[in-house]
C-alpha cells in the first residue's frame, strides 16, 4: 500500500472526525446538561456555511465572514432555545424530538427562501490556498491542515474552558446535578442560553469551515446531525471526551473504509462481489461501528457519571 | 426448625468504593415472617435489590430454596417465586386497578404471549384478579386509574400485586411508608392474615408492627448485619440497643 | 376543546373509514382521479401509522427510524420485480405479489430482529436515536446499490401480480390497500385487549414492576418491535406498487419523523388515531404545498405547536417560560 495515499487518506479522516466533532460536541453539552434534544443542531451548521458564504461575498474576506458569522450564528442559537427549547425543557423528550424536528423543517424553508435551492460556493483567500508536502510524499491541500488544526485548537480551548474555569465548573455542576446547581442559586436560565449559544457557534464554525471545500448547502444540516447523534451515542451522551474520541473514529472508520474496503473485501471474495459488497458496507461503517461499540457498551465508550435526574 | 428459603452467603456490594453490603450472611427460613431493620442509609433496599436481582452484588451468593439465583435476572427470579413491594409505591399508574391485578396474575399463568384472545374476558385470570383485589378490600375499586387512588389504597393494590402469583417469598420493603394510623392498623391486620400461610421478608422503621409480626428479626447497620434473633433477642442485644435502638429509642 | 375532540374523533374516523371505502366509487362518480391517488396514498400511510402506534403509543417506544421498514418493504417489491423483468438473480426474480408481500414483511421482521436487541438494551433517547440512526443506515445502503438505481432509485415496470386482482387499476389496488388496513386495524385491536398488549401497555406505564412480576420485558417489546416492522414493510410494500417507484428518499429520517407526526397527532395510543394523524398529514401536505412551494415552514411551525401542546405547555398559565 502506497504510503502517500495512506497519509492522505488519513488526513482526510481526520478532517472529517474534527468537523464531526465540532457539531457533535454542542450537541453532547446540550443534551448533557440541558437533558434536551436538539435534532435543528445541525441546522446551525448549515446556516454557518450559507452565512460565512454570504458575508464572504459581501466583504470579499473569508477569514473576516467567519469572525462576523460566528455571533450571528450564537445569536440564532439563543433564539431557537428562547422561543423553541426552553418551554420544553424537562418536558417529554417525545416532545422535544418533534418540536425540533419541526425547527429543522422552519429553518431549512427559510433558508430556501433567503438563499435559494441552489448551493453556494465559498472562495478561500490565496494564502490559504496552497499544498503542501508531508513526509512520505502525500502532497495535500494546505486548507485541510488548517481545518484540522483550528478544529483541535477549538477541541482544546473547550476543553480549558470546560476545566478551568469558573463557569466551565458551574456547567459541570449543572450537568451532575441540575436541581443542585438551581438550589445553590446558579442563574440557569442564562447559563442554559450560553451553552445553547456555544453549542450553536461550534456547529456554525464547522459549517463555515467546511463551506470552501464543499460548498454551502441546504441538505448538509440534515446529512450531519444523524453521524453526530451517532458520534455522541457511541462516545457516551453528556462526553466531551467521548465526542472528542467517537468523532475521529467515525472519521476515520468512513474515510478508511470507502477508500480500502474494496481491497480488503477482494482478499476474502470474488473480485465482482467484492465490487458491489464494498460500498454498502462502507457506507453503513460508521452505523455498524456504532452498533458494535453498544453491543459491547450500552452507555458508550465514556458514559457520563450517573446523572442528578435520571429517571 | 424449619429448612432455609433464602439464604444470602458472604454479600458484598459496594458503589463508588462504599460499601452498602459488607459480607452479608442471613437467611429466611420457610414460613417464617423475617424483618430486616436498621437505620436509614442502613443498606436495606440495597440489600432487598440483590436479593431480587436489580443491583448485582460484588461478591457472594444467593440461594433460593437450593438454587444458585445470584446471576438471574428480576424476572427469572420472579418466577421462581420471589415477589416483592417496593417502598415508593411503583404502580402501572395509566392502567386501572383490575389490569394492574390481572397483570400480576398473567404473569404466572404464561399468558403473556397471547396475542388475539381478550385478557379482561378469560375468567381463569379474571376470577383470579377480582379475588386477589378482594383480598386486600380493593373490591369497590376495580375499575379506577391505579394512578388515581388514594396513597393507603395505592399501598394496598401494591401488596395485591406481589400476592397474586401466590409466591414463595414474599418481600415487603417498608409496606406501612406513608400511611395513617389506621391505614397502618389495617395493614398490619391484612399482614398478620397473611404471616399464616406465606414466608415474608419485612423491611419497616414501625418497631410496633415489626414487633408484632417479626418471628425473627435481622439488625442491618452501615451494611453489616449486626444481629439476627427472635423480638427477645434482640431487643436485649447490647449491640443493637447501642448502635440501633439507642438512638431511635422513642420508636421502641 | 380537547373534551369535543376525543368525542368527535370517533364519529370523524367512523366517516373517515366509510369514505375511504367508497373512494374509488365517489372519484369515479365525481371523475377525479386525483382524490383517489389521495385516499390510497392515506390509507397506506394510515397502515404504517398504525404499525408504528403498536410500538410508540402501545408500547411507549419512541422509534424514529420507521422509515426504513417503509423502504425495506418498497425495495422487496422493487428488486424483485426488476429482476423479473430483466433477468439476473434467478433465486429471488418474481413478478408474484405474494412474493412481494411475504418478502416484505420478512425482511422488515428480520431487520427488527437484529436492530431490536441492540436499540432495545437503551432506554429514553438513547432508543430515539438509535432507531434513528440505524433507519439512516438503511438510507445510505439503499442508496449505495447501484445496480438498483442509487440515489436516483428504481421505476417498477410491472406492479405485484395477484391471482383475480390487477394492481393496475387504481380502484383495485386502492381496496387491497384498504382490506390490508382493516386487517392491521382488527389485529392491532385484539393485541390491545389481549395479554400481549396488556404487558406492552404495562411495561410502558411501569417498566421496573413489570419485570418484578416476572415479564421478560425485553422480549416483549422485541416482538412488539418485531411485528412494527414488519407491518410497515408491507405498508412500503403498497406504497411501492401505488408510487410505481421506489428510492432511498422513502427511508430518510425526515418521513420517520412524518410518521410519528401522524400518531402523535391522532392520539398516541388511540386505535383508530393513526387514521387521523395520516389524513391530516395528507391534507396538510396537499393543501400546504398547493398554497406554496415552501410549505414545510408552516408544516414546521405547526409541528412546534403541536409538540408544545402534547407537552402542555400551553394548558399551565405562567410556568415554565
Amino acid at each position: 500500500m502506497d504510503t502517500a495515499l495512506l497519509v492522505t487518506q488519513i488526513v482526510n479522516g481526520l478532517q472529517l472526525g474534527i468537523l464531526l466533532f465540532l457539531v457533535a460536541s454542542g450537541l453532547t453539552l446540550v443534551f448533557g446538561i440541558l437533558d434536551f434534544v436538539n435534532l435543528a443542531h445541525g441546522a446551525y451548521y448549515m446556516l454557518g456555511a450559507f452565512i460565512s458564504a454570504t458575508l464572504a461575498r459581501w466583504t470579499g474576506s473569508w477569514p473576516l465572514s467567519v469572525l462576523l458569522a460566528l455571533p450571528l450564528v450564537a445569536l440564532i442559537g439563543v433564539f431557537t432555545e428562547r422561543v423553541v427549547a426552553r418551554p420544553l425543557y424537562g418536558r417529554s423528550h417525545l416532545a422535544q424530538v418533534l418540536a425540533t424536528f419541526g425547527l429543522i423543517l422552519v429553518i431549512d424553508a427559510v433558508a430556501m427562501l433567503v438563499w435559494g435551492v441552489e448551493g453556494q460556493a465559498v472562495e478561500l483567500p490565496a494564502w490559504l490556498n496552497g499544498r503542501v508536502t508531508l513526509p512520505g510524499g502525500a502532497e495535500l491541500p494546505a486548507y485541510r491542515l488548517v481545518i484540522i488544526g483550528s478544529g483541535l485548537a477549538v477541541a482544546a480551548g473547550l476543553y480549558a474552558w470546560v476545566h478551568h474555569t469558573r463557569f466551565g465548573m458551574l456547567v459541570r455542576a449543572a450537568a451532575a446535578n441540575r436541581d443542585m446547581a438551581e438550589a445553590l442559586g446558579v442563574d440557569t436560565a442564562r447559563l442554559y442560553a450560553a451553552v445553547f449559544a456555544l453549542g450553536a457557534a461550534l456547529a456554525g464554525l464547522a459549517g463555515m469551515l467546511v463551506a470552501p471545500l464543499t460548498e454551502a448547502s441546504l441538505a448538509m444540516g440534515l446529512e450531519i446531525i444523524i453521524i453526530a447523534l451517532v458520534v455522541i451515542i457511541i462516545g457516551g451522551i453528556g462526553s466531551l471526551k467521548g465526542a472528542f474520541v467517537a468523532a475521529l473514529l467515525a472519521g476515520l472508520v468512513d474515510t478508511l473504509g470507502r477508500a480500502w474496503l474494496d481491497d480488503l473485501f477482494k482478499l476474502a471474495m470474488s473480485p465482482e462481489a467484492a465490487e458491489t459488497a464494498a460500498p454498502a458496507v462502507s457506507a453503513m461503517s460508521v452505523y455498524l461501528l456504532m452498533a458494535l461499540i453498544l453491543a459491547l457498551r450500552p452507555q458508550g465508550l465514556f458514559p457520563p457519571r450517573t446523572r442528578g435526574h435520571g429517571q | 426448625m424449619n429448612r432455609p428459603l433464602l439464604e444470602l452467603m458472604d454479600v458484598h456490594k459496594a458503589f463508588d468504593g462504599l460499601g452498602v453490603s459488607v459480607g452479608v450472611h442471613m437467611e429466611v427460613r420457610l414460613g417464617e415472617t423475617h424483618a430486616l431493620i436498621g437505620p436509614n442509609g442502613a443498606g436495606k433496599t440495597s440489600l432487598i435489590d440483590q436479593i431480587c436481582g436489580e443491583i448485582v452484588p460484588d461478591r457472594g451468593r444467593i440461594v433460593l430454596d437450593g438454587e444458585d439465583i445470584t446471576r438471574l435476572p428480576v424476572h427469572r427470579r420472579a418466577r421462581l417465586g420471589l415477589a416483592r413491594s417496593y417502598q415508593i409505591t411503583s404502580l402501572m399508574d395509566a392502567l386501572s386497578v383490575f389490569d394492574n391485578a390481572l397483570l400480576a396474575v398473567m404473569a404466572h399463568c404464561g399468558t403473556p404471549w397471547r396475542m388475539f384472545r381478550s385478557a379482561r374476558n378469560d375468567e381463569r385470570l379474571r376470577d383470579a384478579a377480582i379475588a386477589v383485589l378482594a383480598r386486600v378490600d380493593l373490591g369497590d375499586h376495580v375499575e379506577h386509574p391505579a394512578g388515581e387512588l388514594s396513597h393507603g389504597l395505592r399501598r394496598q393494590l401494591e401488596l395485591a400485586m406481589t400476592l397474586a402469583g401466590h409466591p414463595r417469598l414474599l418481600i415487603l420493603d417498608e409496606p406501612m411508608a406513608g400511611l395513617g394510623p389506621r391505614e397502618s392498623a389495617r395493614m398490619v391486620e391484612l399482614l398478620q392474615e397473611l404471616k399464616e400461610d406465606h414466608s415474608i421478608l419485612l423491611v419497616e422503621h414501625d418497631m410496633d408492627a415489626v414487633f408484632t409480626l417479626a418471628d425473627r428479626i435481622s439488625v442491618l447497620v452501615a451494611g453489616r448485619l449486626i444481629a439476627t434473633g427472635t423480638p427477645q433477642e434482640v431487643r436485649s442485644d447490647r449491640e443493637v440497643r447501642r448502635a440501633y435502638l439507642g438512638e431511635d429509642a422513642d420508636a421502641a | 376543546m380537547s373534551r369535543i375532540l376525543r368525542t368527535l374523533a370517533p364519529w370523524l374516523e367512523g366517516l373517515l373509514l366509510v369514505l375511504l371505502a367508497a373512494a374509488p366509487l365517489l372519484t369515479a362518480w365525481t371523475s377525479q382521479p386525483f382524490w383517489l391517488d389521495l385516499a390510497t396514498r392515506l390509507t397506506i400511510l394510515a397502515i404504517a401509522a398504525a404499525a408504528l402506534n403498536l410500538v410508540l403509543g402501545i408500547g411507549g417506544l419512541v422509534s424514529f427510524g420507521h422509515a426504513a421498514f417503509l423502504g425495506i418493504g418498497a425495495y422487496a417489491v422493487g428488486i424483485p420485480a426488476w429482476h423479473a423483468l430483466y433477468g439476473g438473480a434467478e433465486w429471488i426474480a418474481s413478478a408474484n405479489g405474494f412474493f412481494h408481500f411475504a418478502l416484505a414483511a420478512g425482511a422488515g421482521a428480520l431487520f427488527a430482529l437484529f436492530t431490536g436487541p441492540l436499540a432495545l438494551r437503551t432506554r429514553g433517547v438513547h432508543f430515539i436515536m438509535i432507531t434513528m440512526a440505524f433507519g439512516q443506515m438503511v438510507f445510505y445502503l439503499l442508496q449505495s446499490l447501484e445496480t438498483y438505481g442509487g440515489d436516483d432509485g428504481l421505476t417498477i415496470d410491472t406492479r405485484s401480480e395477484f391471482p383475480l386482482a390487477n394492481l393496475d387499476d387504481p380502484a383495485q389496488l386502492h381496496w387491497l390497500a384498504f382490506a390490508t388496513l382493516l386487517a392491521v386495524l382488527l389485529l392491532i385491536w385484539r393485541m390491545r385487549e389481549a395479554p400481549f398488549g396488556l404487558a406492552l401497555a404495562g411495561a410502558r406505564t411501569g417498566e421496573r414492576r413489570m419485570r418484578a412480576l416476572g415479564y421478560d420485558v425485553t422480549r416483549i417489546r422485541l416482538a412488539a418491535y418485531v411485528l412494527s416492522g414488519a407491518l410497515t414493510a408491507i405498508a412500503g410494500a403498497w406504497l411501492a406498487n401505488h408510487a410505481a417507484f421506489v428510492s432511498p428518499s422513502m427511508t430518510d429520517w425526515t418521513r420517520s419523523g412524518e410518521l410519528m407526526f401522524m400518531v402523535i397527532l391522532g392520539g398516541a395510543g388511540r386505535l383508530l388515531g393513526p387514521l387521523t394523524g395520516a389524513a391530516a398529514f395528507v391534507l396538510l401536505e396537499e393543501v400546504l404545498s398547493s398554497m406554496t412551494t415552501y410549505w414545510h415552514l408552516p408544516f414546521g411551525l405547526l409541528l412546534i405547536l403541536a409538540a408544545l401542546w402534547q407537552a402542555g405547555v400551553f394548558s399551565k398559565e405562567g410556568s415554565s417560560t
